[in-house]
């Protein structure tokens, strides 16, 4: 019907074509596909599209599922104000033997 | 009970609010169904997850910026604004752009473009103004009205309080969390993000189960999920040694053994030796035409809008898609709020509950198969599908319905993140609905578990492991199978 787009990630406007066009590009890994198309980048930091990009790109590489690598997610999970912040106490994230990127 | 009216100022006019709904609930109610425009290409978008979670509620509220609004409760005066986002600019811009890329690198980066001077600064000032929402309020470059900053919390201000170390911390409260907390030794800690355990359908599950000639009985499947939250939740009421924690979420959660949890403004910290993942999963609407359209909501939004926020919508159509319980939980809830319902089934399976929607008269609408949904005016959608089974070499004839409300229904995607964040090792597996923890090597326990490096462990349960909702057949010690 339509030519409406087919959205991956609303919270950045990343069209499922544009996702696509990337990989085409020559970008094949979630990682990098993230930073070039910024799937993933928005408010909801990927809860919304991750697992669907993340499917998508299985099918373009045409590997199992479970060979995609996720990409790096940092806390916190939401949107905090600086406010609620500086009253954490928490350890140093560069001490984060889970960040490998 | 009638209680006096709520009125809220958005964008001029002054709209009266049921008091103790949330300011993305009222504007529907009123009207407004277009709450924020997208970055990019300047979409239209409304109400989507209700959670919290996503970006189409973002409004500037009390001169406030990026306030998610789906989760904020009306309060009487409060200024309501969308942030429009630069879309004067980005239709040209995108223009040139598309134009110019054939000029520039693959991977170009726009800060790489440095040379010549005058040529950069006319690119950035192009750019510029198709990122972010809009401008502030007096042109951006006046300071907000907002309260004065001090060095020291004024009192009373939350600071962080650490909750110290559990032996179990359960996240979610839905019927997988509350059996493991009820049955995980030593010191237990469980959290939920809603008001009472139970967790997402439990309050959709209870009103029904409150209506006089309910439809639970003519819904086995429904029935079913109202035993085993209620069983769930008495065996956690038999142990009153369980610390819960309400409309709590868990957001953060540093390597190996610490979270932090936020209720409102206070921030908490908790560490733990076992970590039982029961936070559920997320709606997925899937990838359709026009699945960003103001309206295309799931299942667990619908319930939440309906449930806690009392969202009126007698009289409004609704579009109920999909299958599996949530499809006949979101048509059995509708059925009991006035709404006008129809029910496109997709799918295999499902044949005991679509004759119980025969026998109800329910509008069924069968072989149909999603093809996109647009909008026609602000908050009506029109969705179109084919009819027929793709595939078989004919061309399925199409149709189109109107609706106010479209209700996709699917598995969900579990919730993962702060698993991530943990460290444990994620893999996709679309039969589960999306990432989670890789079932366990270990032939003994059959569990989707992990053990970080510093020895705390992590397991996932229920849907978020990409179990069918309400059979918590994994306790938290691994012991209890089907």
């Amino acid at each position: 019907m339509s030519k409406s787009k087919v959205f991956l990630c609303c919270c950045e406007d990343v069209t499922l074509q544009e996702f696509r066009d990337a990989f085409t590009e020559g970008f094949t890994e979630l990682e990098s596909l993230k930073r070039y198309t910024g799937v993933g980048t928005g408010f909801c930091q990927g809860k919304g599209c991750l697992s669907e990009a993340a499917g998508e790109l299985a099918a373009l590489r045409d590997i199992p599922p479970c060979d995609v690598r996720l990409t790096n997610i940092r806390p916190p999970a939401e949107p905090l104000t600086f406010a609620q912040l500086a009253t954490l106490d928490v350890p140093d994230p560069l001490d984060d033997p889970g960040s490998d990127t | 009970m009638p209680s006096k009216k709520v009125r809220i100022h958005f964008e001029g006019n002054t709209l009266e609010c049921r008091p103790g709904t949330t300011v993305a609930a009222a504007l529907w109610e009123n009207g407004v169904r277009h709450l924020s425009h997208s970055p990019k290409y300047g979409r239209p978008r409304g109400l989507t997850c209700a959670r919290g979670h996503c970006t189409a509620c973002l409004m500037r509220v009390d001169q406030i910026p990026n306030v998610r609004t789906c989760e904020l409760t009306v309060r009487e005066g409060m200024e309501v604004g969308r942030q429009e986002a630069g879309t004067f600019y980005a239709a040209p811009m995108q223009k040139i752009l598309a134009t110019g890329s054939a000029f520039f690198p693959v991977g170009f980066y726009y800060k790489w473009f440095t040379r010549p001077p005058f040529l950069s600064r006319l690119f950035l000032d192009g750019i510029r103004p198709m990122t972010g929402v809009g401008r502030l309020p007096g042109g951006g470059s006046r300071p907000l009205a907002l309260p004065p900053v001090t060095e020291t919390p004024a009192s009373g201000a939350p600071t962080a309080t650490d909750l110290g170390r559990f032996d179990t911390v359960v996240v979610g409260a839905g019927p997988s969390g509350l059996h493991a907390a009820a049955t995980a030794t030593g010191r237990v800690l469980i959290l939920d993000d809603h008001r009472l355990p139970g967790g997402q359908r439990h309050g959709a599950l209870r009103r029904l189960a409150d209506q006089p000639d309910s439809n639970l009985t003519r819904f086995p499947v429904l029935k079913s999920l109202l035993d085993r939250i209620e069983k769930a939740r008495n065996l956690a009421d038999t142990r009153d040694d369980l610390t819960f924690l309400e409309r709590t979420k868990a957001i953060a959660g540093y390597h190996p053994d610490r979270l932090v949890l936020r209720r409102d403004d206070l921030l908490q910290t908790v560490q733990f030796d076992n970590l039982v993942w029961a936070a559920g999963a997320l709606d997925t609407l899937g990838l359709f035409p026009g699945n960003d359209t103001p309206g295309v909501i799931g299942p667990r939004a619908l319930y939440r809008l309906l449930v806690r926020d009392g969202l009126g919508i007698e009289g409004r159509q609704v579009l109920v898609i999909g299958n599996g319980p949530d499809f006949w939980l979101s048509a059995a809830l509708l059925d009991t709020t006035g709404a006008k319902f129809s029910l496109v089934p997709t799918g295999d399976g499902g044949g005991d509950e679509i004759s119980a929607a025969v026998d109800l008269q329910w509008p069924l609408n069968t072989g149909l198969t999603l093809d996109g949904i647009s909008e026609r005016g602000e908050g009506r959608l029109q969705a179109s599908f084919v009819a027929g089974s793709p595939g078989a070499g004919e061309v399925g004839t199409r149709l189109s319905m109107e609706a106010d409300l479209a209700v996709i229904c699917g598995r969900g995607k579990p919730a993962y993140d702060i698993l991530y964040q943990l460290g444990a090792n994620l893999k996709l597996q679309p039969d589960l609905g999306g990432f989670t923890l890789p079932l366990s090597d270990d032939p003994n326990d059959g569990e989707y578990v992990a053990v970080l490096s510093g020895g705390s462990r992590l397991v996932a349960i229920g849907e978020a492991c990409g179990d069918l909702p309400g059979r918590h057949h994994i306790s938290a010690d691994g012991v209890e199978k089907p």
